[in-house]
């Protein structure tokens, strides 16, 4: 795969504020990646500055092995979906569609050629005449997903697409929107701070904090090998336990957690005996054995602790479970528990490979 | 409660328009001297105007001054106003202050100040001169009007042109002008009935042969008040100016101006 | 929109902005700059050694005739921006709460005595007031007094006169923040158990007086300077500040007087907004002590929030 847009070491500060620090990443031809962080790390930002808003002070930025810096906004090539869809109020979707056309100076045929195409792809041709206004919220943003695309552009940046319709339709925007990018085959850089969002859709996902990237990875990398405590709080939730290495090797790492006992858990390159380090076990992970339950499998790790809440959320049931002083959170499926009460006594049980360190000071 | 406040609020209403009654009633008496109630109506008054060769002439200079300082407005406020929009910077409050500082300075002092320094560059008894003064009292209202407009406009939406291949020029004129169209249109009305109707700067600026509308009332309040024909004239400003507030609040949804504060 | 930390913005920045401060610096800038010079000019024929830039402000200053009208304009713009305070604010909440049509003739009614030459309506206020006019008419045939009477010429028809010119100001600053207010607020208010009475008191005014503020400050300034509406309603007897600068100017063309005299005018003006300002400025540096005292714990919150 060859890097169809690379962004290298971009740096931009307002004032003393640095909002990016070093960011860099690249995208393969026909590839979608997402920029996933938290409000104001700079996302939007970043986009900006590969569309040609804002000059960054250091870095650059190339498309198909050709920098495009020095180049205005309107000479790139690049289609953009704003978070709010931008659509020209004054202007009918037809209009709206052909704007980007009609400034290439297309001769009319092939305008309407090109809108009719771009209509068709999201299903809108029978509203061509209608103003943005009398569109729904959906409906707004395949229209701007069409004028975006119809241009032919050679990336396509969207800006929390999904941030401006509301939860069932977000769901299924999303799936319209992944439905239509496929087949197009164009390097897509969408910017989300909600990691279901970036997961969907998304081929790699890259996780930003305060202007810096701190994982690149495919959505399941990133899940199950966060690279420190922030991705791995940021992409999903975790239990989070002090410990002590006890043994750390090739094969793995033995460790000893206050309340818990001792914990094997997955190799971690250059962990020394006695050093501090935080263990993250994903909640859906642990499942959950009467206390009674006899037979223990190698590579498992097993956990006496009691069953202090119950919540159902139906279409998994949260238990908190007290393990001596510490607390734990156990996702279950459907009915596994209903034999369970309050108070009762269980074990926890997780897979040596499941349970991950960090070492601590690397937040 | 709510019916209180409707009733106060016409009654109100009643108190800002009565003097502009009483001129347009004034205006139609039959009498000839100025009678409100008037007493039997006629036109007459208004048919005398077109005879007098003074009141016509400084109509038009009024009508011709108002345009002229309106466009003149417009054109230096949309700059402006398109600087502080899309660059934030301090400098901004300095122009701003510059610029929105004739509309709060007494006028008086105004005209004065324009007087003294507009003679040495000779064009103190002149149109220009006149203009120039006009300009400088109407920007301000032509200025608040258009930010209000610039403040409704979505940024982004010139930023989707411009990915979309439009030149800043052409982004400009496709879709941001289209879109603060009618906060120029207000700027430029608001711009237009100020020096239409401004007294102060005009007294100093103008000359015996160079005389507004509103001067030329004035001056004739001093000596004939209850002349109809001075309230023909009178009415006939008023009209104009309702004129052009209706056809403004037509196309100009006015409760804007309450986002300006 | 754009932001950039580059030189390149500020060209353009001043590309736009070239054209208009330029007009503005000959045309306004370069005479008020000019008028201020001549006010501290020596008078001609007076050279000597005790002749200095403030001869004309001392002398000013200790007329007695001068102060008087100064005085009186300070005085009528005061009762003015009072009157037009407490007449304007209940019609400023009609103008908050209406909607559609009528809210924009209520628009059309407030901006005509603005839009309106001063001079007509001026002229208006002389045929209601005067001898044989309207209001002196109804107050006869009402029994209310037996003989026309004078209601010209005298302050209050001044302070009535400005009253209807100004209004306007007020009314649509306040409606401003009235209108800003959010409506929940009073819905609060009153679920908590607050009359509708002592929830407009408690809520709503209290979040209105920055609008009355700048209503009060614009009606007051405007009065200061006004000329026509004093002019032609006080009579040669009552004259405002600004008719003595006129008279100085065009009459007795003494510039350099009349220039001291606009100077003065200015500074007694703008000294009021300069106060006002001050006084918003002391408010904000006391919001900003008690939030510097604000853990910082919760500034971070607010900003992630943003
Ligand atoms: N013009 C500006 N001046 C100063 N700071 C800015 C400016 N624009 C954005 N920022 C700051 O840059 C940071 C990143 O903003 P942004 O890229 O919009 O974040 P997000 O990741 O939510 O899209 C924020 O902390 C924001 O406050
Ligand atoms: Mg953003």
């Amino acid at each position: 795969m060859t890097d169809h847009l690379a962004v290298d070491g971009l740096e931009l500060s307002f004032g003393t504020h640095q909002v990016l620090n070093r960011v860099t990443f690249s995208i393969a031809e026909g590839e979608r990646l997402c920029l996933l962080g938290p409000s104001g790390c700079g996302k939007t930002t970043t986009l900006q500055v590969i569309a040609g808003f804002i000059q960054a002070q250091t870095g650059s930025v190339t498309v198909a092995g050709r920098p495009i810096d020095h180049l205005p906004p309107e000479k790139r090539n690049i289609g953009i979906m704003f978070q709010n869809y931008a659509l020209f109020p004054h202007m009918t979707i037809f209009d709206n569609v052909a704007f980007g056309l009609r400034m290439r100076r297309l001769p009319a045929a092939d305008v309407e050629q090109r809108v009719g195409e771009a209509l068709r792809l999201v299903r809108l041709a029978h509203a061509a005449q209608k103003s943005p206004r009398q569109l729904s919220g959906g409906e707004q943003q395949r229209i701007a997903f069409a004028r975006a695309v119809a241009i032919r552009p050679s990336l396509l940046l969207l800006d929390e697409p999904f941030s401006n319709l509301d939860a069932r339709l977000r769901i299924e925007m999303r799936d319209e929107l992944l439905h239509l990018l496929r087949p197009l085959k164009i390097a897509t850089l969408m910017v989300t701070h909600d990691q279901e969002e970036a997961m969907a859709i998304a081929d790699r996902v890259a996780v930003m904090r305060a202007g810096r990237i701190e994982q690149i990875g495919t959505p399941q990398a990133v899940y199950s090998q966060p690279a420190n405590l922030f991705v791995a709080h940021f992409v999903g939730e975790s239990n989070v336990l002090d410990g002590t290495v006890l043994e750390g090797s090739a094969a793995g790492t033995r460790l000893e957690a206050p309340g818990l006992g001792s914990l094997n858990a997955r190799a971690s390159g250059g962990l020394r005996r006695n050093d501090q380090v935080t263990v993250l076990v994903r909640p859906e992970r642990i499942s959950l054995l009467p206390a009674g339950a006899a037979g223990r499998e190698p590579g498992w790790n097993y956990v006496p602790a009691t069953l202090d809440e119950v919540v159902f959320l139906g279409h998994r049931t949260e238990c908190r479970l007290l393990a001596g002083a510490r607390r734990l959170t156990a996702w279950q499926a459907g009915g596994t528990i209903e034999a369970l009460r309050l108070g009762d006594p269980v074990i926890a049980a997780w897979r040596h490979d499941d349970t991950l360190v960090v070492p601590q000071g690397a937040t | 409660m709510r019916l209180v406040g409707r009733i106060y609020a016409a009654l109100f209403s009643l108190f800002l328009l009565a003097p502009i009654i009483a001129i347009a009633g004034g205006s139609l008496t039959t009498t000839n001297y100025v009678a409100f109630p008037p007493r039997g109506l006629t036109l007459h008054w208004y048919l005398q105007i077109l005879q007098q060769r003074e009141s016509l002439t400084a109509l038009g200079l009024s009508l011709a001054i108002g345009a002229a300082a309106a466009t003149l407005a417009t054109l230096l406020a949309l700059p402006v106003g398109l600087a502080f929009t899309r660059y934030r910077t301090r400098l901004n409050g300095v122009v701003y202050a510059v610029i929105m500082t004739p509309a709060m300075l007494p006028s008086v002092f105004l005209g004065l100040a324009f007087l003294v320094l507009y003679t040495p560059m000779g064009i103190g008894a002149t149109p220009i001169g006149l203009l120039a003064g006009h300009v400088m009292i109407a920007t301000p209202f032509a200025l608040s009007l258009i930010l209000v407009g610039l403040a409704s406009l979505d940024g982004t939406l010139e930023h989707a042109a411009r990915s979309l291949g439009a030149s800043p020029f052409r982004a400009f004129l496709l879709i941001t002008l289209p879109q603060i169209s009618w906060s120029l249109a207000a700027g430029w009305a608001f711009a237009f009935m100020i020096s239409f109707g401004s007294l102060e700067i005009s007294l100093f600026l103008s000359t015996s042969t160079l005389v507004t509308l509103p001067v030329q009332i004035f001056m004739a309040l001093e000596w004939s008040p209850l002349d109809p024909a001075l309230t023909a004239i009178s009415s006939g400003l008023a009209i104009i100016t309702l004129v052009v507030l209706v056809v403004t609040a037509r196309f100009v949804n006015l409760e804007r101006f309450l986002k300006r504060a | 929109m754009t932001r950039t930390g580059s030189a390149r913005w500020l060209r353009s920045w001043l590309l736009l902005i070239a054209v208009p401060l330029l007009v503005f610096g000959v045309f306004y800038c370069a005479p008020i700059a000019n008028l201020l010079r001549l006010s501290f000019s020596v008078a001609e024929g007076q050279t000597g050694a005790n002749a200095d830039g403030l001869d004309i402000y001392a002398k000013l200053l200790g007329d007695e005739y001068f102060l008087l009208i100064v005085w009186r304009t300070v005085k009528l713009s005061l009762l003015t921006t009072l009157a037009c305070a407490i007449l304007c604010y209940p019609v400023s909440m009609v103008v908050a709460q209406s909607k559609g049509w009528a809210q924009t003739c209520l628009f059309i009614v407030l901006l005509m005595p603005l839009m309106t030459s001063v001079t007509v309506t001026t002229y208006g206020w002389l045929i209601l007031l005067g001898q044989a006019g309207v209001v002196n008419s109804a107050l006869m045939g009402l029994g209310v007094i037996d003989r026309p009477q004078r209601l010209l010429q005298n302050e209050t028809a001044i302070v009535v006169g400005l009253v209807q010119v100004m209004s306007v100001f007020m009314v649509l600053s306040v409606a401003a923040a009235l209108q800003s207010i959010d409506s929940n607020h009073v819905r609060a208010a009153r679920s908590l158990g607050a009359s509708p009475w002592s929830a407009f008191w408690r809520i709503v005014f209290p979040q209105s007086l920055p609008g009355l503020r700048t209503g009060c400050l614009l009606v007051f300034s405007l009065s200061m300077s006004a000329y026509a509406t004093p002019g032609v309603l006080g009579g040669p007897r009552l004259k405002f500040v600004s008719f003595l600068i006129y008279q100085q100017a065009m009459q007795l063309l003494d510039w350099p007087r009349a220039a001291a005299m606009a100077v003065l005018l200015l500074i007694v003006t703008t000294g009021v907004w300069g106060l006002a300002s001050a006084y918003g400025q002391l408010k904000t540096w006391r919001r900003r002590q008690a939030e510097a005292a604000v853990p910082a714990f919760a500034q971070a919150g607010r900003q992630g929030a943003i």
